[in-house]
């Protein structure tokens, strides 16, 4: 959750109604003292574990058997202490759920979404090294060691994009190709999630590229997709959020007061042999203010493009006026004749 | 053009002398005191080796020599995102079954080249390099089928001690046979038919790979595949003994001594002094084709990823060199037959090849446009680059002339295919066709400097 507030304003949480487990307690627990100009937040509502009979690697065109699902709440469960796997010299936070009722984890299994902030624009350290800066928080979200309830299991997640009604324009969720992949080999497609398209107006941005990985060790070849959605709109629960402790009741007439949309991210594609196959998947998204960054040919690549291509050409270039000069001097002398040097080979 | 194959061996096996089925080697001579008048079919057109439509039939034969080693070549091309699924390999480990290929013949076909020149002929030569790589073939395919991998790379290996030199051998009988006609368009031609092995190899290989899945899935049916791969170059090696028939019987019958000359003593000066012009077209080979071949085993991926191609169109538009090259190559070489400057259709071919990865590297054009283009470029480089060697140097160095440039091609052509991998899997495939136009760059600087032009013009005057 994201507040753009006027310098001064200072928050003002009451702790034991936002930890209460009354839902009007909850409700505006969190004030300022003078009104952000502006708020959103991103919520994990659902994880979809899906039996993929087909191998299709869709949700649209998997089985719409309920028996092929399983669906588990993330917007109530206890996390994991993050004080144990937070690094804060690394301006690393990472959140764990390795305890829960529902989802069947393995001795070491566990799920994350583990932050990354810095006060620079940077870009990850790891594949697929997104780019993220002050105004944005990179996110790795893995699922490690999960039990598989079916042998073709897939996973999914459900995200929200709550924002105050200031900006103007719809939500929008929109995919382009870059020319250049220097950042992520083999990745070319990103994906952006506008909450506003107007420029001028406040705004906040999801961005990722469409890729997972299946395996610790983050390469091409453990690369797998991951597959976009459209937005839906959704009027949200009234579960135990964050979202709720600001937000309050609007939360349940999105449209008026809010601009709430949902979508679905799943992980995997054809013949990639399943979640099973290496118990791991994990993926990287940027959450932000204002707009996403571009993907643009970083000055490295400016300066070997210029020199490695500009120096043969300007020596071509010097060599054929030489050569010209060369033998207009010479042609002079042989009394104008202007004959190739070239010989018909045969 | 099987049918006209076929109808070359039937003439052959019609064949009413008796005289013609001794060995294919024998004592050079020993028939010389046999008339040269020709009797029967032996003296029809077709069959007479004074008369150019014999020497057409005798190059459909030639053409087919190394058919077999090119389907081969690029089966892993073709069939890569299953080669690495089945077998679990990185997209490096994948291309190091081009680099073993590669890497024995930066030595090997050099080695080639001197062994044709001096030592077991050229036509024994064939057909001893057809046989490896026939055997190779088969180890790489048993490799396949018992998921092994050291062992289809020790296939490829042995695949690559026949292959290239198999080339040089094809190209040597081309000069043997043409050098005083239409070496340019025979060179077209014969290029034309190993594009066209490697052209039904990348369109055949994947339907095959999708039929034999009937019978047995992952590794196992891989190496199936592979197998059915060892059969055209079974029909390669029957080829090399065709083609050594055909040429000893005209020699016998033109009086021409084959040229072996195991009587000299062996001197390391014939082996590597060669003048300037060889060398520079060494290194303007290398540079031109270390842009066209890692790109094209590397290509199928890149189309899918950046393009969006489906796996289909992905494979068409990176076969569409070979398939262009099939056809522009025979053409073009005929142009520069006419026409003359070959250095001058090089330069054109390599700026129009710069275009075609730059247009890939910065734009989203449909793959398609430039790689068909690359493929005419392709064709032009190829058919002027290759029968320059043979108008500057003496006919006894032809073979390990053709020998030397084919180790520098392939030195290059090992070293970049690792490092194409490498740069991939590190900094992606934009990084890599920058990486490319740099070289193509500085293979046109290398065929400009005023040096290069004298040196050839004089090595051509000289001719």
């Amino acid at each position: 959750m994201v507040f753009h507030t006027p310098l001064g304003s200072h928050p003002m949480i009451n702790c034991t109604n936002l930890l209460s487990h009354n839902v009007s307690s909850v409700e505006n627990s969190i004030r300022f003292s003078q009104p952000p100009f502006y708020t959103f937040a991103v919520m994990f509502t659902k994880l979809y574990e899906y039996n993929d009979v087909d191998d299709k690697a869709s949700l649209t065109l998997a089985s719409k058997n309920e028996s092929d699902w399983k669906v588990y709440d993330l917007s109530d469960v206890e996390w994991d202490s993050a004080n144990d796997t937070s690094n804060v010299q690394l301006n690393q936070v990472e959140f764990r759920l390795s305890k829960n009722g529902t989802i069947n984890f393995h001795e070491h299994g566990y799920l994350s979404f583990k932050l990354q902030l810095s006060n620079v624009t940077d870009r990850g350290s790891i594949l697929p090294h997104l780019e993220f800066s002050a105004n944005s928080t990179l996110i790795d979200f893995s699922l490690n060691d999960i039990e598989p309830t079916f042998p073709n299991s897939r996973f999914a997640l459900e995200m929200t994009l709550v924002t105050s009604n200031k900006s103007t324009g719809t939500q929008t969720l929109t995919n382009y190709r870059s020319i250049d992949d220097e950042h992520s080999p083999g990745v070319f497609e990103v994906v952006d999630w506008l909450a506003s398209s107007d420029l001028k107006a406040s705004a906040a941005y999801l961005q990722w590229k469409s890729v997972c990985y299946k395996k610790d060790v983050r390469s091409v070849q453990t690369s797998t997709d991951v597959v976009k959605y459209d937005l839906e709109s959704t009027n949200a629960t009234t579960n135990m959020t964050v979202a709720l402790a600001y937000f309050g009741n609007k939360l349940l007439t999105p449209g008026t007061l809010l601009m709430m949309r949902a979508t679905n991210v799943s992980f995997g594609q054809s013949k990639d042999h399943f979640y099973a196959s290496t118990n791991y998947s994990a993926w990287s998204f940027t959450i932000g203010y204002g707009f996403p960054p571009k993907e643009r040919i970083s000055i490295l690549i400016i300066l070997v493009i210029s020199i490695g291509l500009g120096l043969p050409v300007l020596l071509m270039l010097a060599g054929g006026i030489y050569m010209c000069v060369k033998r207009r001097a010479s042609s002079s002398f042989n009394g104008g004749d202007l004959t190739s040097s070239y010989q018909q080979i045969n | 053009m099987e049918s006209d194959e076929s109808e070359v061996r039937e003439r052959h096996n019609r064949m009413p002398e008796t005289g013609e089925s001794d060995p294919l080697i024998g004592g050079v001579g020993q028939d010389e005191t046999e008339a040269d008048e020709l009797k029967g079919c032996g003296a029809s057109l077709a069959c007479d080796p004074r008369r150019p439509l014999h020497k057409y039939l005798v190059l459909i034969i030639m053409c087919f020599l190394s058919f077999g080693s090119y389907f081969c070549y690029d089966n892993p091309a073709a069939l890569e995102v299953q080669m690495e699924r089945d077998l679990e390999i990185t997209t490096g480990s994948f291309m190091s079954l081009y680099a073993w290929y590669s890497w024995p013949n930066v030595v090997l076909c050099w080695c080639g080249g001197i062994l044709i020149d001096r030592v077991l002929g050229l036509r024994l030569g064939a057909i001893v390099f057809a046989g490896f790589v026939t055997g190779g073939q088969v180890v790489f395919a048993l490799g396949a089928y018992l998921n092994k991998f050291w062992l289809m790379e020790v296939g490829r290996f042995i695949f690559g001690i026949g292959g290239e030199s198999l080339c040089v051998a094809q190209n040597t009988y081309a000069v043997g046979w043409f050098k005083d006609s239409t070496l340019n368009t025979v060179f077209g031609l014969q290029l034309s038919f190993s594009r066209v092995g490697s052209t039904v190899n990348m369109n055949v290989m994947q339907p095959l790979y999708v039929y034999m899945e009937r019978y047995s899935t992952g590794y196992k049916c891989l190496g199936l595949t592979l197998f059915v791969g060892a059969a055209f170059c079974v029909m390669s090696l029957l080829c090399t003994f065709a083609v050594a028939y055909f040429d000893k019987r005209s020699e016998r019958i033109l009086r021409k001594k084959e040229v072996i000359a195991a009587a000299e003593p062996m001197r390391l000066k014939d082996m590597i002094d060669f003048q300037l012009g060889v060398w520079l077209l060494c290194i303007i080979c290398v540079a031109y084709y270390v842009t066209v071949f890692p790109f094209i085993g590397l290509g199928q991926v890149y189309f899918q990823s950046k393009f969006g191609s489906s796996p289909a169109d992905a494979s068409g538009a990176d076969s569409l060199v070979y398939i262009i090259s099939a056809v522009a190559s025979p053409v073009f070489g005929f142009c520069i037959d006419r026409t003359g400057r070959n250095i001058v259709w090089m330069s054109v071919g390599v700026l129009v090849t710069l275009g075609c990865h730059a247009t890939l590297c910065f734009t989203f054009i449909n793959p398609y446009i430039p790689m068909g283009v690359m493929g005419l470029a392709y064709s032009v480089v190829a058919s002027a680059l290759w029968p320059m060697v043979a108008f500057i140097v003496p006919n006894k160095q032809t073979g390990t002339a053709y020998g030397i440039m084919q180790a520098v091609q392939n030195l290059g052509l090992a070293v970049i295919s690792l490092v194409s991998g490498k740069i991939v899997d590190a900094h992606g495939y934009f990084i890599l066709e920058i990486f490319f136009m740099i070289w193509l760059c500085c293979k046109y600087h290398s065929s400009l400097p005023r040096e290069t032009f004298c040196s050839l013009s004089q090595a051509l005057k000289g001719m």
